[in-house]
């Protein structure tokens, strides 16, 4: 059977546009199936002049709102035997059908003060908490971050996340704080388009700044090829679908076509890194070597889309290297290193082509030099001019 | 919140009240009754009747007395009575208010 989803999130408040909607929706073909907490799930069948109902059932627990049915409930058994159909549910929402456009609800007095008590229960449960919960991650891991954390993808992944969800979590509040002012139901069918808009495009939008912040430059092209032959796929599948004899066949075709694609589009613009052999000097790792550390020596390193860190030590020295990735957040990058060393705002000197700062002491290991060169940052503690030397040679 | 619903009914609130003070009755019972009652002049929705018995079960006005399957079947207490006798009183004195002018 052919299914159709749409892609919105319902608040208490939207029952009647909801109403409304559904009506359309059954007018074109498309009766309602499965009412959930992000989407609607709609079935083909021929266009119907069907009725929908939405009630409320104050009696579902306040845990139970996400995966509570209320097929069972003694709300649901209420209204079926008025000869309302049950369809779904979500939380204390109820969806029912019906052959008339009979309302469920006949006297305001009562109605309006059994439905803000449900509305003030479910939304600041599903709009507000979530937003607040979100918002305080976020700043937490914001404001507790060090200059290590951007080293992590794990890291860098879960604030991208939070990010998202505050901002989405947000989007959603703004309709019920707008429904505590005015005190107003929605009417207006056009707010699932709206809707639709927002849960799609808002945070698809958020993903794509963020992979864009996150990518090195020189995989833009792979990716961007990537995400067209995904877009195209889909389209030549449809076509495969609905205008071929031999759909199978077509399908299996085209996806391993696709495959092929992909594997030849990330082999061609994936370079291999370049192994390094150090086998005289101070043992300095560089972004090369980040693949392929050394044996038998003690270090910690990570590596993220947006840097890498390495932070060495053995019986004859200690140091820090980072290596900033060529990405959009590459200058917030080198400014938090500096920040981190304190070293913000002075001038740099330079000796053979390396810039160096010389730094406070007091900092962990009484490290004095920072050297840069482009995106490379080696800390070291003394031994000035034969690092110098070795990192203009390495880097 | 409650108990200001509860100190003067609402005409849909009257009529489960009168319903149940008829017999015991479930919610299909109470609206054949309502029909049969006003020729139809008072209509009241599943929606509201399920709150209104709620409502009513809550502040024991009534009571459970039977379920057969889905279906539930209510009975009027005490409280139900008094407060059906004295909305009963008011609406009297509200009338002869009136015809008294």
């Amino acid at each position: 059977m052919k299914t159709k989803y749409q892609f919105i999130n319902i608040h208490m408040f939207e029952r009647k546009a909801l109403e409304s909607y559904l009506h359309e929706m059954a007018l074109q073909g498309w009766c309602i199936d499965k009412l959930r907490f992000c989407y609607l799930r709609f079935r083909k069948s021929e266009p119907c002049d069907r009725y929908y109902h939405v009630g409320f059932d104050n009696d579902t627990g306040i845990f139970m709102q996400v995966y509570d049915e209320g097929k069972d409930s003694n709300y649901t058994a209420f209204m079926e035997s008025f000869g309302y159909k049950y369809i779904s549910s979500i939380g204390i929402m109820r969806l029912f059908e019906s052959e008339t456009d009979d309302t469920m609800f006949s006297e305001p007095e009562i109605d309006e003060r059994a439905f803000r008590s449900a509305v003030y229960r479910v939304e600041s449960t599903k709009s507000v908490y979530p937003f607040i919960a979100f918002l305080v991650l976020f700043i937490n891991l914001t404001y507790f971050s060090s200059l290590w954390d951007l080293a992590s993808n794990a890291y860098l992944f879960s604030r991208a996340v939070v990010a998202i969800m505050t901002f989405y979590c947000f989007f959603q509040m703004i309709p019920y704080l707008r429904y505590c002012i005015h005190h107003r139901e929605q009417t207006d069918v056009k707010i699932f388009n709206r809707m639709r808009t927002l849960n799609v495009i808002v945070p698809t939008t958020l993903l794509c700044i963020i992979l864009y912040c996150l990518t090195p430059q020189k995989y833009y092209v792979s990716f961007g090829i990537v995400i067209v032959l995904i877009f195209t796929m889909r389209g030549l599948l449809y076509l495969a679908q609905n205008h071929t004899r031999h759909k199978t066949l077509w399908r299996t075709i085209i996806i391993v076509g696709y495959i092929i694609g992909y594997i030849t589009t990330i082999r061609y613009t994936y370079t291999l890194p370049i192994s390094s052999n150090i086998d005289t000097g101070k043992p300095i790792f560089t972004a090369k070597d980040f693949d392929k550390p050394i044996d038998g020596v003690s270090n910690i390193y990570e590596k993220s889309v947006l840097m890498k860190h390495l932070d060495y030590i053995d019986d004859y020295a200690s140091y820090q290297y980072y290596h900033v990735e060529d990405t959009v957040l590459a200058g917030y990058c080198r400014n938090q290193i500096l920040k981190n060393y304190d070293i913000s705002g002075e001038e740099p000197k330079e000796q053979n082509g390396v810039q160096y700062y010389q730094l406070s002491l007091g900092n962990a290991r009484n490290y004095q030099y920072m050297l840069v060169k482009g995106n490379d940052f080696l800390i070291i503690g003394d031994h000035l001019e034969e690092y110098l030397a070795l990192f203009q040679e390495r880097v | 919140m409650p108990k200001q619903m509860m100190d003067t009914l609402t005409e849909s609130m009257y009529y489960v009240l009168m319903a149940f003070r008829v017999k015991d009755c479930c919610g299909t019972d109470i609206v054949a009754f309502i029909q049969d009652k006003t020729k139809g002049q008072v209509q009241i929705g599943p929606g509201t009747l399920y709150t209104i018995l709620s409502k009513f079960e809550e502040e024991a006005m009534i009571k459970e007395i039977a379920v057969e399957g889905r279906k539930r079947t209510y009975r009027i207490t005490d409280k139900g009575c008094l407060v059906y006798q004295t909305e009963l009183n008011r609406l009297r004195r509200c009338v002869q208010d009136g015809e008294g002018i």
